[in-house]
């Protein structure tokens, strides 16, 4: 087989996997407030043509979660609306309008955009084409292990823009192309207007990028990175100010670092050992390719400073898994193949393959824990529990 | 392609060939506890269990089978009271 034929056989199973769990999935107990949300919006779209809810779906969602997290009320109007934005949304109203079931492969694309990513970063970084697939192969896994991946929160997509303001930006700063500027212009904007709160992902990777801009005396450059940082700043001030009264609160009772959130993050590779711990997979790439790394790396660091804030890191990490395995794709393209490496990607393709098939949320279930406390999510023996069940399963029949 | 990924991709194609028969899968599994409750006369479970997967899936196939035991449910005054 060509290297070409197997590239698109490769990508064709990939897009076969990827659309089979959406499939399946698609609408099982998945619904959280933020997913609702998101659900009654694109509904409320395809219905009337206004993110502003109707009364009748705004009474079903404080059915549901108006005791804890009640909607908000626009200031004008008093309409109910869904409280982040709606920038990948739009995309899905289309798709509810044929079949309200393909609103859950919504994130597809974005899994493509970073394949497409780090393809480019594997050519430009003149990198084995293995390491691609390593990626790859790493990006199908860790994302169907998060229950996030078929369901309708942004995070995916938040990720998907994430890295693509690094890599356009990356791109700008090393070639001054200024089609690269304004996409990665383009991406930072999109996430923030999608979910404001993750803007704070995007300050040190522009720190980095602004760095290298002024380094190659590419000012436009600066110009673009610093306007967004403000726009960035000014955008998220603003809606805090509109929800709290105060441009510094967010209501939402996050900033708080604790050395626990700190710690726990870094040093509880417990949780998924084999696919998502940062510090682990930082000790295989070549240092001196490292460089290459800084905005995503740097973006990983916000990532891990946002989520250890978070007042539920320690139960609530399957929100930042996704954005933290697409954040440590960019690194795997730097790993030099050792054993170690392979049998740790082994271990983890392993104990993940169950999740496949029987979605996380199942598991809770199929583990008896209920959907308010979901313990069993977060169990560090999780997947090894939900392969024996599996296996358990087959011998039996 | 290497040869790591192409055992990967195997090893998913030989594990989800033993299981999606073997276990239902997510929404038929859901679709079978709403008949289950019917059939036990169980209306509170069926419109907890109805009404959410109408909310998502009232365009799947199995949507006239949940509708029709909602329906069912509707005759049980004792369950809609407050």
């Amino acid at each position: 087989m060509t290297p070409t034929r197997a590239f698109q056989l490769f990508h064709l199973l990939v897009l076969l996997v990827f659309a089979g769990t959406g499939l399946r999935f698609a609408g099982f107990s998945v619904i959280v407030d933020d997913e609702l949300r998101n659900l009654l919006t694109v509904q409320n779209i395809a219905a009337t043509g206004s993110v502003w809810l109707t009364e009748a779906r705004v009474a079903l969602y404080q059915s549901q979660f108006g005791d804890r997290w009640p909607l908000p009320r626009s200031a004008v109007g008093q309409y109910g609306y869904s409280k982040h934005g709606v920038a990948n949304l739009i995309p899905l109203v289309p798709l509810y309008l044929v079949q309200p079931r393909l609103i859950f492969l919504g994130n597809l694309p974005w899994l493509l955009l970073i394949l497409y990513i780090l393809r480019r970063w594997q050519r430009q970084w003149q990198r084995p084409e293995a390491n691609y697939y390593y990626a790859a192969l790493f990006l199908i896994f860790g994302s169907t292990v998060t229950p996030y991946w078929f369901t309708l929160y942004p995070h995916l997509f938040v990720a998907a823009m994430l890295l693509a303001c690094c890599h356009w930006g990356s791109d700008y700063a090393d070639t001054g192309r200024p089609a690269a500027r304004w996409l990665a212009a383009l991406a930072g904007a999109g996430m923030i207007i999608s979910r404001p709160e993750t803007v704070v992902l995007l300050v040190l990777p522009l720190l980095a990028l602004a760095v290298r801009s002024a380094r190659a005396r590419r000012w436009p450059g600066l110009l673009t990175v610093g306007g967004l940082a403000a726009l960035a700043v000014g955008y998220t001030a603003v809606l805090h100010w509109l929800r709290t009264g105060n441009p510094l609160d967010s209501g939402e009772g996050m900033f708080s670092w604790s050395a626990d959130g700190l710690l726990g993050n870094i040093v509880q590779p417990h949780r998924n050992l084999f696919l998502t711990n940062l510090p682990l997979l930082l000790l295989f790439p070549e240092w001196r390719q490292l460089r290459r790394l800084a905005p995503a790396l740097a973006a990983a660091i916000s990532a891990w400073l946002l989520y250890s804030s978070w007042h539920g890191w320690h139960y609530g990490y399957m929100r930042y898994l996704q954005v933290c395995v697409v954040l440590l794709l960019p690194a795997l393209l730097l790993v030099r193949i050792r054993p170690l490496a392979l049998v740790l990607l082994a271990g983890g393709l392993l104990l993940n393959t169950p999740y496949f098939f029987l979605p996380l949320f199942d598991v809770a279930q199929s583990m008896g824990a209920s959907d308010a406390v979901p313990g069993a999510w977060h169990d560090p023996w999780a997947a090894l529990q939900l392969l024996l069940l599996l296996l358990r399963g087959l011998l039996a029949g | 392609m290497p040869r790591f990924v192409v055992l990967a991709l195997l090893w998913v194609a030989v594990v989800g060939l033993l299981v999606i028969g073997r276990y239902p899968q997510p929404i038929a599994r859901q679709e079978a506890q709403i008949a289950d409750a019917a059939q036990r006369g169980d209306t509170v479970a069926v419109y907890r269990l109805g009404s959410d997967y109408l909310a998502r899936n009232a365009a799947l196939p199995g949507a006239a089978a949940v509708r029709a035991a909602l329906a069912g449910a509707a005759t049980d005054t004792a369950a809609v009271q407050p």
